[in-house]
C-alpha cells in the first residue's frame, strides 16, 4: 500500500497502540458492508433505510477496502491519504465493474453490488 | 512501502499562526512541535460553532421562502430571500474567523467549506421538482436507455452523437446500479444532488493536493474555499465530466505525491530556501515503487477512460507537463496512460475518436472559435447578460488574484511549480477543438485547483518574521482586510455567475410532461424538431426518434429561418418522415438568453409554424406547444387546453 510518512496527519494527536477491540469490528463491519448494501435491495421502494447503506457502500466501500488492507491500520501519515482517496477508487471500481457486467449482458443491481460486496470482502480478509 | 526522508521537509504540524509568530518557521521542530505546548483553542472552536448554527438557522429560514417558481429576468437572483444572503455573509465571517485558528484546529474551516458547499448549491437539490439543467435529463435519458437495452451499443450510430454515450459508458452504467439498487424510478430522483455529493468528495482530494504544497491550513482552507466560490462554470452536475474531473484530479494528486524522482527535489529540500508555508518536496520513490504506484493507479486510470471523452487527454496533456520538471518526469507513467487512452479510443470509443480526427483539421488552430462560450448567440436579457459579465470578472479576478501570487510569493510558486504547471496546461487545447461551445468552461475547469491555490496564496500571507519585520507585518495587515473582502467580492460574483440564468435551468413538471407525453406518443423513426436541444426530456427516447434542433445555428441563418419558419423546416424534413415540431418555454427562454433568436423571434416562429397549414396542432398549453409535420393536409388544425 502507499505509505507516506512524511505527510503528517494533523487531525489526530500521536496516540499509542489503536484500540484492538473497536478496530477489528470496525473492520468487519466495512468487509461486511457490501453484503449489508445488498440485504438493503431487498426493501420495497426508495425507502432511507435502502438507499443510504447502498450509497455509502457504492461511495467508500471497495476504496477503504483497498486503502485500508493493514489488520493494524494505516499509519498517521497515510491516514488523511486514505480518507481523500477512498471515494474516488471505490467509484472507479464502481464504474469498471458495472461497464464490464454490462458488456457481458450480465447487469443488474445485484450483481454489480455482489461484485463489489466480494472485492470489499476478499481485500479486507486476504490483504 | 515506507518512505523515509532523512530531510526534515515535510509537513509541520505547527501551522503559523496570522498573529505574531512565535519564531521563524524554520526552528520549530520538524515533527510538529509546539503541539503540546499550544494550548487548544477555546474561543475560535466556539466561534466556529456560533456561526455555523447562526449561518444555518438563516438558511433554513430563507429555504422555504426561495420564490423559484416565479422566477423573472434576474434567474434566482432577486428571489432569494435576505436571510439567504445572509447566512452566506454568516458563514464567511466565521470562515474568516476560524482560520486564525485553522494551524490547531483545521476543522473549523473544514466544516465552513462544506457548509458553503451546501449552503451554495443545495436548495435546487431540496426544493426542485424537476432535474436542474434541463440538459441534464439527456443524461437520465441515457441510464433509462441502458436500462431499458441491457447492453452497450457504441456502434449504433444514434443522430446527435448519442452513441457517444455507449462509448464512454462508465458513468451511466454506475448510474443505472444506482438507480436499481436505490429502488428509485430513474437517476432523476437524485441528478440534483450531484454538484453536492461531487463537491463533498472533491473537498478532500483538493485537501490533500493542496497540503503537498503547503503546510499552512490557512493556506489550504482558503483555496479550498476560493475553489467552491469560483467553481460557477457547472460542470459538476449530474453528468460524466463531473465524476471524471473528480477521478483526474484524484490521479494528478497522487502522482504528485508518489512519483518524485529521487534525487530531484536539489535545493528545495533546504527549509531555508522555501517559502515558509511551503511544504516540502514529498519522499522520493524509487522505479520499483512508481511501478507499483501505477498498477495502483490503473484502475483510476481505467475508470477515466470509460467515463469521459475528452478528460483523458486533459490527463495526459498534464502529465505531458508534469514531464517537464525534474521533479516529475515520469515517461513511464505517461506511456501507460497514453497506451490506456489509445487503447479505449480504438476500441469502446473508435466510432467517435475516427470522426473527431477527422474534424480536427479544420478546427485546429481556430483559436477564437473553440474558445467562444456556446453556441453562437449574444447573451440577451438583465439576468443573462449579468451572468456573462459575472462570468468573466469571475475569471480575470481568480487569475489576477493567482497572478499576483506568482510575483508575491516567488518561493512558493518555485516549490508548487508542478500544480502551476498542471493548471496551465489544458490551455493550449483551445488550439485544438471547441468542443461544442464548451472547450472555455472545460479549460478553466481544469485549471482551477490550481488557480485557487495560487489566489489564496496571494491573500494568505506567509507567516515567518517577527512583528519587527515591517514589510511582512504590513503584509499581514492588508490581508487582514484585503482576505475577506476578496472573499465577499468572489461570492457576489458566484451568485449572477451560478443563478443569474436560472430561469433557462429550472423546467416546471408541466412542461416536462408535455414533451414526454409527445415524444411516447411520436412512432419509433419519427423525426422531432425543436430549436435547442435544452429543454426537458428533450432526448427521451433518443434511441428510437431522430432530432434536429435548428436553431442551434448563427444568428444570421436564424433570421433567414424566421423569414419562412414553416418552408424553412419543411424543406428539411426527410420525404416520408414523421415529424414533430417540439416549442417550450424552456426553448423560448434559451434561445432569448442565449442570443440564438432576435427578440420575439421565438413566438413569431411559434405563430408562424401555428398557422401553417403543413402543421397541425397536436397540443398547446402556455407552456408548450406540440405540432405534427402534415404536408398533404391543407387547414386541419386544432388546438386542446
Amino acid at each position: 500500500m502507499i505509505e507516506v510518512t512524511s505527510q503528517a496527519s494533523q487531525f489526530r494527536p500521536p496516540t499509542t497502540d489503536a484500540p484492538h477491540g473497536a478496530e477489528r469490528h470496525l473492520r468487519l463491519l466495512a468487509g461486511a458492508s457490501g453484503w449489508i448494501a445488498l440485504a438493503a435491495t431487498a426493501l420495497p421502494g426508495p425507502s432511507p433505510l435502502r438507499w443510504i447503506p447502498v450509497l455509502l457502500f457504492i461511495l467508500f466501500g471497495p476504496g477503504c477496502a483497498a486503502l485500508y488492507p493493514q489488520p493494524d491500520g494505516l499509519a498517521r501519515g497515510a491516514r488523511l491519504e486514505a480518507v481523500a482517496l477512498a471515494a474516488p477508487v471505490s467509484l472507479s471500481l464502481g464504474v469498471l465493474a458495472a461497464t464490464s457486467l454490462f458488456l457481458v449482458e450480465a447487469f443488474s443491481a445485484t450483481s454489480l453490488l455482489v461484485v463489489l460486496a466480494v472485492l470489499t470482502t476478499v481485500s479486507y480478509t486476504h490483504l | 512501502m515506507h518512505h523515509h526522508v532523512p530531510v526534515p521537509t515535510a509537513e509541520s504540524g505547527a501551522l503559523p499562526a496570522p498573529a505574531p509568530a512565535t519564531g521563524p518557521q524554520d526552528a520549530r521542530p520538524p515533527d510538529g512541535g509546539g503541539r503540546t505546548a499550544r494550548p487548544f483553542p477555546r474561543r475560535a472552536p466556539d466561534a466556529g460553532l456560533l456561526t455555523l448554527l447562526l449561518a444555518a438557522a438563516l438558511w433554513l429560514y430563507a429555504l422555504p421562502r426561495i420564490g423559484f417558481r416565479e422566477m423573472g429576468d434576474y434567474g434566482l437572483l432577486d428571489r432569494l430571500p435576505a436571510a439567504y444572503y445572509l447566512s452566506l455573509l454568516v458563514l464567511t465571517a466565521g470562515f474568516v474567523l476560524t482560520l486564525r485558528r485553522a494551524g490547531t484546529a483545521p476543522w473549523w474551516p473544514a466544516l465552513h467549506c462544506a457548509a458553503l458547499l451546501f449552503a451554495l448549491k443545495a436548495p435546487p437539490a431540496i426544493l426542485y421538482d424537476a432535474v436542474r439543467y434541463p440538459w441534464a435529463s439527456k443524461h437520465d435519458a441515457v441510464v433509462n436507455t441502458l436500462l431499458a437495452n441491457g447492453e452497450l451499443r457504441p456502434n449504433a450510430a444514434l443522430s446527435g452523437n448519442m452513441s457517444a454515450y455507449d462509448q464512454w459508458p462508465g458513468f451511466f452504467t454506475l448510474d443505472a446500479g444506482l438507480v436499481r439498487a436505490f429502488g428509485v424510478e430513474s437517476a432523476a430522483a437524485y441528478a440534483n444532488w450531484a454538484p453536492i455529493v461531487l463537491g463533498l468528495l472533491m473537498m478532500p482530494v483538493l485537501m490533500l493536493l493542496y497540503r503537498t504544497f503547503s503546510q499552512d491550513w490557512r493556506l489550504v482552507w482558503t483555496a479550498v474555499w476560493i475553489f467552491q466560490l469560483a467553481n460557477w462554470v457547472g460542470q459538476d452536475y449530474f453528468a460524466p465530466q463531473g465524476l471524471a474531473f473528480l477521478l483526474h484530479l484524484t490521479v494528478i494528486t497522487v502522482v504528485l505525491r508518489h512519483f518524485v524522482r529521487p534525487g530531484s527535489a536539489g535545493r528545495l529540500r533546504d527549509r531555508a530556501r522555501l517559502d515558509p508555508a511551503a511544504a516540502g518536496v514529498p519522499p522520493p520513490t524509487g522505479t520499483r515503487q512508481r511501478a507499483v504506484c501505477v498498477a495502483i493507479l490503473a484502475p483510476l486510470l481505467l475508470a477515466v477512460n470509460a467515463t469521459h471523452q475528452l478528460t483523458p487527454v486533459m490527463l495526459c496533456v498534464c502529465l505531458s507537463a508534469l514531464c517537464l520538471t525534474r521533479r516529475y518526469r515520469n515517461v513511464g507513467l505517461l506511456t501507460v496512460t497514453v497506451l490506456l487512452m489509445l487503447a479505449w479510443d480504438l476500441t469502446m470509443g473508435r466510432p467517435l475518436f475516427t470522426e473527431t480526427l477527422s474534424t480536427l483539421k479544420e478546427s485546429i488552430g481556430e483559436l477564437t472559435q473553440n474558445s467562444r462560450a456556446g453556441y453562437a448567440g449574444e447573451l440577451t436579457g438583465p439576468g443573462p447578460e449579468l451572468a456573462g459579465t459575472a462570468n468573466v470578472l469571475m475569471v480575470l479576478a481568480v487569475a489576477a488574484l493567482a497572478g499576483a501570487a506568482l510575483v508575491l510569493r516567488r518561493r512558493l510558486v518555485r516549490s508548487a511549480l508542478p500544480l502551476l504547471l498542471v493548471s496551465a496546461a489544458p490551455v493550449p487545447l483551445f488550439a485544438v477543438n471547441d468542443y461544442g461551445g464548451e472547450m472555455l468552461f472545460r479549460v478553466y475547469l481544469f485549471g482551477l485547483p490550481g488557480a485557487a491555490f495560487f489566489a489564496a496564496a496571494a491573500l494568505v500571507p506567509g507567516a515567518a518574521g517577527t512583528s519587527r519585520d515591517g514589510a511582512r507585518a504590513l503584509r499581514r495587515r492588508v490581508s487582514a482586510v484585503a482576505l475577506p473582502a476578496v472573499l465577499l467580492v468572489l461570492l457576489a460574483g458566484f451568485m449572477p455567475s451560478y443563478y443569474g440564468k436560472e430561469t433557462m435551468y429550472y423546467t416546471p413538471p408541466e412542461e416536462t410532461a408535455l414533451v414526454t407525453r409527445a415524444l411516447d406518443n411520436a412512432p419509433d423513426g419519427s423525426l422531432i424538431l425543436a430549436t435547442t436541444g435544452s429543454f426537458p426530456q428533450a432526448l427521451h427516447r433518443y434511441d428510437r426518434i431522430e432530432h434536429w434542433f435548428f436553431a442551434e445555428q448563427e444568428l444570421p441563418e436564424n433570421e433567414r429561418m424566421l423569414q419562412d419558419p414553416a418552408g424553412y423546416l419543411a424543406a428539411g424534413i426527410p420525404p416520408g418522415t414523421r415529424a414533430y415540431v417540439v416549442l417550450t418555454r424552456t426553448q423560448d427562454i434559451y434561445t432569448a438568453g442565449e442570443g440564438l433568436l432576435p427578440p420575439g423571434g421565438f413566438a413569431t416562429l411559434r405563430a408562424e409554424l401555428a398557422g401553417s397549414p403543413l402543421f397541425r396542432t397536436v397540443e398547446s398549453h402556455d407552456y408548450g406547444v406540440v405540432l405534427e409535420y402534415r404536408p398533404a393536409d391543407r387547414g386541419t388544425t386544432t388546438t386542446t387546453r
